[in-house]
């Protein structure tokens, strides 16, 4: 362990005075720097911004402070080896930027599903207002939020310069892969190509539309409750496990290799870091059934 | 072994061989080995079914000729048994890959029909079922997608007539549930004298009702895979627990007396 702590601190003073062969310069064009980086609290800053959200360092500090330095402080209590605690501590605040961007990225994933429910249920309202297309884009538009809105202005623009209503859609649909947004702009495409007024289809579309919303309203709230389960287990088996080792350390029973044993507890620390991440990703790619703008 | 195979060959080639006869015998063996659905699966994976077919008789024997030439000094009956069976397992091998293939086709097509067949009811509400069934293509799920074409022409060029051209389709993908259903009821659309609205509102509620449920379904399914997720975590805690055990000194429990 003393070996790979010399180790990082060359490495840390080598990367400091920019001294082959960690030369600063090239690092940065390495593969695996890029990739490393893009999950970094500096790599993170950017996407999180285009979701319209912040991390301050602040923030990440408290984040460092309430689950780096606790679970460092757990394993120090399990089985007292500073090292391993040390090295936990620094995984962990590695980790949780990327975390952070997950959530960040659940959220903006949960506000623009939202929006396009928004657009799509008040097309289906103004068409059974029986609306010309242009009236009924213009009142759609003053009801939502963006970033539809501005779609929807893109759209007239389109229209009003290329006469071409049907590409305009095109674009939309392949932003926002939603089976309801299909739906809703066939029936637009008909509105404006025949003039068609099918106020049963209309009623149709719109229930459907809710029943969709309320099916994954359900959905969420069930998958919350799940991870709450999922969590509160995480706690449990940490501490769990520092109850274990207090009764096999200070009882009549004694461990054999301690120092061993101290390298099983931080690969069991490591497991549940790995499933957490694991966990994470997995739910964000459930977040819902259909691609939507999940693009990555 | 290997001199009797060719004996009994050179003797057949002299005195039965008789090209006719041989290409006709060669044609009844073929029913005989090629399974029933076979062309359908090969078909819709996108292969030729008579060089697939081809493909495998020839892979099969020259598995069967190059094992036996492998075991040329040592082979006995129960080794000719197992280079016969290792034949016909390639041999059936490469069809139930196809069918593999297919099946898996079709569990996507499962998936995506119902969300398919809600859009058709959307085009259906505003235009004739052929040109609502032709502009669907690009949307249908991948199995669909040449059949439709034909199911278009054969009702837009009056190929076959009636229901005909839409049980066709139905039959082909009888595995999809509703579809034989959904075929009539465009069928009946497409044909009725009335106006069709009661139709098309039941085939509306259909594509609703079989949307909800396909939902319902991945929905539950991601759930009980997030249920099960806390396990993991408890494999963790008894992989400590064993290593635990492992590492207790039992000496320190004292001599038993």
């Amino acid at each position: 362990m003393k070996i790979v702590f010399f180790i990082f601190y060359l490495l840390l003073i080598l990367i400091n005075f920019d001294l082959p062969p960690v030369n600063i310069s090239n690092l940065k064009e390495n593969k695996i720097y890029k990739c490393l980086y893009k999950y970094s609290y500096y790599g993170i800053l950017m996407p999180i911004h285009s979701y319209n959200y912040e991390y301050t360092f602040s923030k990440y500090l408290l984040h460092i402070i309430i689950f780096s330095a606790s679970s460092a402080m757990i394993y120090y209590a399990t089985i007292s080896n500073l090292y391993y605690s040390i090295l936990i501590f620094v995984i962990i605040s590695l980790v949780i930027p990327y975390l952070y961007l997950i959530k960040c990225k659940k959220n903006y994933y949960l506000f623009i599903e939202q929006n396009c429910f928004d657009y799509a249920t008040n097309i289906v309202i103004f068409l059974k207002d029986n609306l010309v297309i242009s009236d009924l884009l213009l009142s759609t538009c003053n009801n939502i939020e963006n970033p539809m809105k501005s779609e929807i202005i893109k759209l007239i623009k389109f229209v009003n310069n290329t006469n071409n209503f049907n590409e305009g859609l095109a674009v939309i649909e392949k932003k926002y892969q939603y089976s309801f947004i299909k739906n809703v702009n066939i029936l637009l495409k008909n509105v404006y190509e025949k003039g068609s007024n099918n106020q049963e289809l209309y009623d149709y579309i719109f229930d459907s539309i809710e029943y969709y919303q309320l099916q994954l309203n359900k959905y969420r709230s069930k998958k919350d409750a799940n991870k709450k389960i999922f969590y509160l287990i995480v706690y449990l088996d940490l501490f769990g496990v520092l109850m274990l080792m207090k009764m096999f350390t200070t009882s009549s029973f004694s461990i054999t290799n301690l120092n061993n044993f101290s390298t099983i507890i931080f690969l069991f620390y490591l497991l549940n870091i790995l499933s957490i991440i694991f966990y994470e990703n997995y739910c964000y790619r459930t977040i819902a059934i259909e691609k939507g703008v999940i693009n990555d | 072994m290997i001199k009797f195979i060719l004996a009994y060959f050179l003797l057949w080639l002299i005195y039965f061989y008789d090209r006719k006869l041989f290409i006709n015998e060669l044609h009844a063996l073929r029913s005989k080995l090629i399974e029933k659905d076979h062309d359908k699966i090969v078909l819709i994976n996108g292969k030729n079914p008579k060089i697939f077919f081809k493909f495998r008789i020839s892979i099969a024997l020259t598995t069967l000729c190059l094992t036996i030439l492998l075991f040329n000094q040592e082979i006995n009956l129960y080794k000719v048994l197992l280079i016969l069976i290792l034949a016909i397992g390639i041999y059936k091998g490469l069809y139930f890959n196809e069918v593999k293939k297919y099946h898996d086709k079709l569990k996507r097509a499962n998936i995506e029909f119902p969300y398919y067949l809600n859009q058709l009811s959307m085009l259906v509400s505003n235009e004739p079922v052929v040109n609502a069934l032709s502009d669907s293509i690009n949307e249908a799920p991948e199995v669909f997608k040449d059949d439709l074409i034909i199911l278009v022409k054969d009702i837009h060029l009056g190929i076959k007539d009636g229901v005909t051209a839409y049980l066709d389709f139905a039959n082909k993908f009888r595995e999809v549930e509703d579809m034989r259903r959904i075929m009539i009821t465009l069928y009946n659309m497409n044909h009725s004298n009335k106006d069709g609205k009661l139709i098309l509102t039941s085939l509306c509620k259909l594509a609703n009702e079989k949307l909800g449920d396909a939902n319902q379904i991945k929905l539950d399914s991601n759930l009980d895979k997030q249920a099960l997720m806390p396990w993991i975590l408890f494999f963790w805690v008894g992989f400590v627990m064993i290593m635990l055990f492992i590492n207790i000194d039992l000496s320190s429990l004292g001599e038993l007396k």
